[in-house]
């Protein structure tokens, strides 16, 4: 009896003592992790030649012996564009200074490699095993430059509704940490850091997409031509996003008398809402649909949005002059879903025309002319080119009804950077699933 | 034969005239005198004419105070101005007495043709009835109203309405108040509800191309090229107004009417028209496309369908991207001139890394 509660005794210590003990651990580690790889980061900085100053800041770690150094495309991406303008220099925990060329890039996930002058002595593993869900994984950087940065947080998977993956991290990355690497407690590199969505919620780029990025620099030996490997990833990922929507069921969700598409593949996320008031007589629903991120660029220019929406219209008893007068009103401004500048498109190419379309599907009870007569809409199709990607567009789709007194349904879609084909075969789909019965 | 003596007002017209029928008539602000000028600058005999045996007029200064001058001539413009002590006088001499002015004119000389009357006069005395200007203003009023509560779809104010209602009447009552007074002024004539009418046939034939332009841009999506209509119409409305305005309220001689109808409405249009058409080619984001909606018993054009429509769109991925070479060229020209001057080597590496 008195043994084995001494037994027990014994065991509930070791438990505590246990428990004591790893908290140690980690608090320790904590410490141990920065003291251990604080020599592989680096302040990246983006210094503009002429004034001599910093233009941008963010993170960058080592990730060889031969001074390779891995960052987030968008600290970089002016030195890109313009390399008349803008160096690169990195600035490491103990205030070495050093030069950094620009080797290669990945602009859909934010990836960049460059290379030191003076290679430095310590460099970080990159994970090959993907963490568990709810792990702690450390984040390192500099933030708002107030110094290199240790921030815990844990691991919580990819994140949902996007086409690009992210690692949703449970932490704060904030401005400046950008590209700095977030590693797991035996210090191997499991993301590097991104974006933020405030309040702990923040992404990382997933490691291996930066194995794969490193693997195809060591392949392309050391000369990458830049502009055309960034043409490249964006045809590629356009035609990943034209084929995971295509080959996904196109699911018809009512809106108001007419059936639309909705969350199309999990990436796309679709909001809704209905404005209604007293003071006006027609009652709008709404249902817009995104791909929740897009690729950058540049400051001013995004691309790899698919976007869509639609809209309800409809009232009672009222004029049709007057209804549509409203109508036109409402639907006066639609803009592109992306970001892009005089230097990189072309403006808008339009065609404009009155499109009909069978009303197709079971007949309705109420009003059985109706359906004989086809949909009649206004229908604007708009291009421009990517001038530096030339088989690169942003398409502009919109569709408004113009056949009914008082109801009105009105489809809209843009693709930024697709291609001809994609756009046709998009384009198809859409307007064959679109019905109004 | 007699001499004609007319006293000009300042604007230069006939205030009265005198004949001179004898052989001596005296000028002065004396009241013995044949015309009694009524001008603290005269003397009291001032000067005379004298018609001479060769049959000649003469004007002769009396010694006055402020002397007689001779101003020019109507009819032979190289006849100098200058001080009068004795001048024959030729038809058509202006003369000045004391500070006023005569015009004197030989009863035998010619007399340019009637002037016939202006083939609009009729238009504009139909115009003038206030009964037809009054219903020409309603009917704007009425218009501006009917369009504003078609084109909006809420509950309608009547804050609105009265709002609309009394902007519309007070713009052209004082558009015509405004010429009518210029026109009292200058001619002694009014014209109010002359002035009134055109103002109101103007709006309503601007109002009525503003509802027509819609339909137009509806159905033909007709772009920038509805901006130019717009301005050729108001370069057709806005001369016509001011010509009749002119015609109404002052003495403008027909081309000075015209120049002043057509010049000041043009160049205003015209630098419009120029900042219009010169932006028409900048870069724009947003798609420039009609946004014009109406229900379909006003389309005109037979709608496509939609396949169609969809199967036609490869042409427009045709977008031609030169501009951007241009530019590129351009830069690199004023990037190497801006190198080149403070450091030649810098320049010359960037070139070889890129």
């Amino acid at each position: 009896m008195l043994n084995l509660s001494a037994r027990l005794l014994a065991l509930l210590l070791c438990c505590f003592t246990g428990l004591a003990f790893s908290n140690l651990v980690t608090a320790q580690g904590y410490e141990q992790l920065y003291s251990d790889y604080r020599g592989s980061l680096y302040q990246i900085r983006l210094i503009e030649k002429s004034s001599n100053s910093k233009a941008g800041l963010g993170s960058g770690f080592q990730i060889s012996a031969d001074g390779l150094i891995a960052t987030n495309y968008h600290v970089v991406a002016e030195a890109v564009a313009e390399p008349d303008k803008y160096q690169l220099e990195f600035l490491s925990v103990d205030g070495v200074k050093g030069n950094l060329e620009l080797l290669d890039i990945d602009v859909i996930n934010d990836l960049a490699i460059l290379r030191q002058d003076q290679p430095g002595k310590d460099y970080l593993q990159l994970a090959e095993d993907t963490p568990k869900k709810g792990e702690t994984i450390v984040a390192l950087g500099n933030p708002l430059d107030l110094g290199m940065t240790l921030i815990p947080g844990t691991y919580n998977g990819i994140a949902s509704g996007s086409f690009y993956d992210r690692i949703h991290f449970a932490g704060s990355i904030n401005p400046g940490m950008s590209g700095g690497p977030a590693i797991n407690t035996r210090g191997q590199v499991v993301g590097i850091n991104v974006a933020t969505a405030g309040n702990q919620v923040s992404f990382l780029v997933p490691v291996d997409k930066l194995a794969n990025l490193l693997q195809h620099f060591r392949k392309q030996g050391n000369s990458v031509d830049l502009k055309a490997v960034t043409h490249q990833q964006l045809l590629d990922n356009q035609q990943r996003i034209i084929d995971s929507i295509l080959q996904a069921d196109w699911q018809r969700r009512s809106l108001g008398e007419a059936k639309v598409v909705g969350e199309i593949v999990p990436a796309i996320q679709c909001w809704g809402s209905t404005q209604e008031s007293d003071d006006n007589p027609v009652t709008r629903i709404d249902k817009g649909c995104t791909g929740q991120d897009v690729v950058f660029l540049s400051e001013d220019f995004n691309t790899g949005r698919v976007e869509y929406e639609f809209f309800w219209l409809e009232a009672d008893d009222l004029l049709p002059s007057r209804f549509y007068a409203e109508y036109e009103q409402q639907m006066s401004s639609f803009y592109p879903g992306n970001t892009a500048g005089e230097e990189d498109v072309t403006k808008f190419q339009c065609r404009q025309a009155f499109t009909s379309q069978a009303r197709d599907g079971e007949t309705p009870t109420s009003k059985p002319e109706r359906n004989k007569k086809p949909i009649v809409a206004r229908t604007s199709y708009c291009v421009r080119r990517y001038k530096d990607f030339p088989d690169l567009y942003d398409i502009f789709f919109l569709s408004l009804s113009v056949d009914q007194k008082n109801r009105a349904l009105v489809s809209h879609f843009t693709l930024s950077g697709f291609t001809q084909e994609s756009a046709a075969a998009f384009t198809e789909k859409f307007t064959s699933e679109i019905q109004w019965h | 034969m007699a001499l004609i003596i007319e006293e000009l007002n300042r604007a230069n017209r006939v205030q009265a005239r005198y004949r001179m029928d004898g052989d001596r008539f005296t000028l002065g602000r004396g009241y013995d005198n044949d015309l009694i000028l009524e001008d603290m600058h005269a003397d009291a005999h001032h000067a005379e004419i004298r018609l001479a045996e060769d049959g000649c007029y003469y004007l002769r200064d009396l010694d006055s105070v402020n002397g007689t001058q001779l101003l020019g001539n109507a009819r032979d413009k190289s006849i100098k101005s200058g001080d009068v002590s004795e001048r024959m006088i030729e038809s058509d001499d202006l003369v000045q007495c004391g500070k006023t002015h005569l015009r004197l004119i030989n009863s035998e000389a010619a007399i340019p043709e009637a002037v016939p009357l202006h083939s609009l006069e009729s238009f504009f005395g139909n115009l003038s009835r206030p009964a037809g200007a009054i219903g020409l203003l309603l009917t704007v009023a009425l218009t501006t109203l009917v369009i504003s509560y078609l084109g909006y779809a809420r509950n309608y104010e009547w804050t609105v309405a009265v709002n609309l209602l009394s902007g519309s009447v007070i713009g052209l009552l004082v558009y015509a108040g405004a010429w009518a007074f210029i026109g009292r002024v200058v001619r002694h004539e009014t014209n109010f509800f002359t002035h009134l009418s055109i103002a109101a046939i103007g709006a309503l034939i601007y109002t009525g191309w503003d509802w027509f332009s819609t339909l137009l841009n509806y159905n033909f999506a007709l772009g920038n090229l509805v901006q130019l209509l717009d301005f050729v119409v108001l370069a057709l409305i806005l001369p016509a107004m001011l010509w009749c305005a002119c015609y109404l309220a002052t003495n403008l001689s027909r081309g000075w009417r015209w120049a002043v109808a057509l010049v000041l409405p043009w160049g205003f249009l015209g630098l419009g028209l120029a900042e219009t058409i010169g932006g028409m080619d900048d870069f724009s984001d947003i798609p420039e496309i009609s946004t014009e909606l109406k229900y379909d018993d006003l389309l005109l054009r037979k709608p496509v369908p939609m396949e169609q429509f969809i199967a036609s769109s490869p042409a427009l991925f045709d977008i031609p991207i030169e501009k951007k070479k241009e530019e590129k060229a351009e830069k690199k020209a004023d990037k190497d001139a801006d190198t080149t001057a403070p450091e030649d080597g810098a320049g010359d590496t960037t070139e070889t890394e890129s």
